[in-house]
């Protein structure tokens, strides 16, 4: 079990500081030219760290080096402070996404809709067919029958500081009008709760 | 050495200065839409000539039906809502009696409308439209 530091070194062979990568089975002392792969994967891993300086180093000359755990004792202490770092940065990143569906359910069906003939289902049938209706409004020619339901759907995000909720609200409607002869003379519905979705608010 | 662990020490300091700061600073942002969209009225819609059953067939089901003394209207209302909540604060109570807070908030909530208003016949005798959605989010908050 070996680790690996990766070391910058410039021109004059002088090692310059850079991040300490934790990697098993390699053999010691075996000096690796580095690839362009990982020539990016050590600038991500730089730029993550903020040791720019290191980068300008990062040329033709960079080599990387392989060490035992013996060649430095620091090494431990080393990993400890980037785990510490790791779970940091992690919980800084820590969020939660909620999503919410509310319902605010009457059992009508609209199908139903095709047996009300205007000016002729009267009002008892039409709460045969539909039920107690959600709201009786009282006209000077007669009343009108309300059926009404909604869906709700919420969508909400935390990211440490930041939240964004949304709701979209849709509701069915049915609406009969009854004239004086407690008969439908007319009616109207729409059913838009099919269309509530979830979203961001931007 | 010594510079790998300073800067890894900064980042550490950084880290945990932006842990402390999040439980004191927040941004929150709001959207609520109440209803589906309310389109134009039809350039065919004209008071003594549309009925009630035409208005039914093209907006469906009113938001609320009100008996206005002979008259009867139809009332279609979409609500959109916009919030946003910025909220800086040290919260030292337990420790100073001062806290230190700044709260700002702002609420939007803007209306489509469009309302029909029936004779005892079933005729159109006034209609209004009212898209307040489509105005500017911003200039409409401070106007």
């Amino acid at each position: 079990m070996y680790s690996i530091e990766a070391l910058l070194l410039d021109k004059k062979g002088q090692a310059k500081a850079c991040p300490t990568f934790a990697l098993s089975d390699l053999r010691p002392d075996i000096y690796l030219a580095l690839s362009i792969p990982l020539r990016i994967s050590l600038w991500i891993y730089s730029m993550a760290v903020n040791v720019a300086s290191c980068i300008k180093y990062s040329g033709k000359d960079a080599i990387l080096r392989v060490v035992t755990l013996g060649e430095r004792g620091s090494i431990h202490m080393k990993k400890a402070c980037w785990v510490v770092v790791a779970l940091l940065v992690i919980s800084c990143f820590n969020s939660c996404a909620v999503i919410g569906r509310s319902k605010d359910f009457r059992p009508f069906d609209e199908s139903a809709l095709k047996k009300v003939t205007p000016g002729k289902t009267t009002a008892h049938e039409v709460m045969e067919l539909f039920g107690a209706p959600s709201e009786v409004v009282k006209l000077s020619n007669g009343n009108a029958y309300v059926y009404a339901r909604s869906l709700s759907k919420a969508t909400g995000l935390w990211l440490v500081i930041l939240t964004f909720a949304n709701f979209d609200i849709q509701h069915d409607r049915i609406v009969f009008f009854i004239n004086k002869d407690d008969v439908v003379s007319h009616y109207g519905s729409s059913f838009k709760t099919e269309t509530a979705s979830y979203e961001m608010p931007f | 050495m010594r510079c790998h662990s300073r800067k890894v020490m900064w980042l550490v300091i950084a880290l945990l200065a932006g842990h402390v700061i999040s439980g004191c600073v927040s941004l929150r942002v709001d959207k609520i839409n109440d209803g589906a969209d309310i389109l134009p009225p039809p350039e065919g819609f004209m008071a003594g000539k549309t009925s009630l059953q035409e208005v039914l067939l093209y907006y469906g089901a009113p938001t609320e039906i009100l008996d206005m003394q002979g008259y009867l209207a139809l009332h279609y209302q979409r609500t959109f809502y916009r919030g946003g909540h910025i909220s800086i604060g040290v919260p030292l109570g337990d420790v100073f009696r001062a806290s230190p807070n700044l709260d700002a908030m702002a609420d939007l909530v803007r209306h489509d409308a469009i309302v029909f208003i029936f004779t005892t016949d079933g005729l159109l005798k006034d209609m209004s439209y009212e898209k307040s959605t489509s105005r500017p989010l911003w200039d409409t908050y401070w106007e």
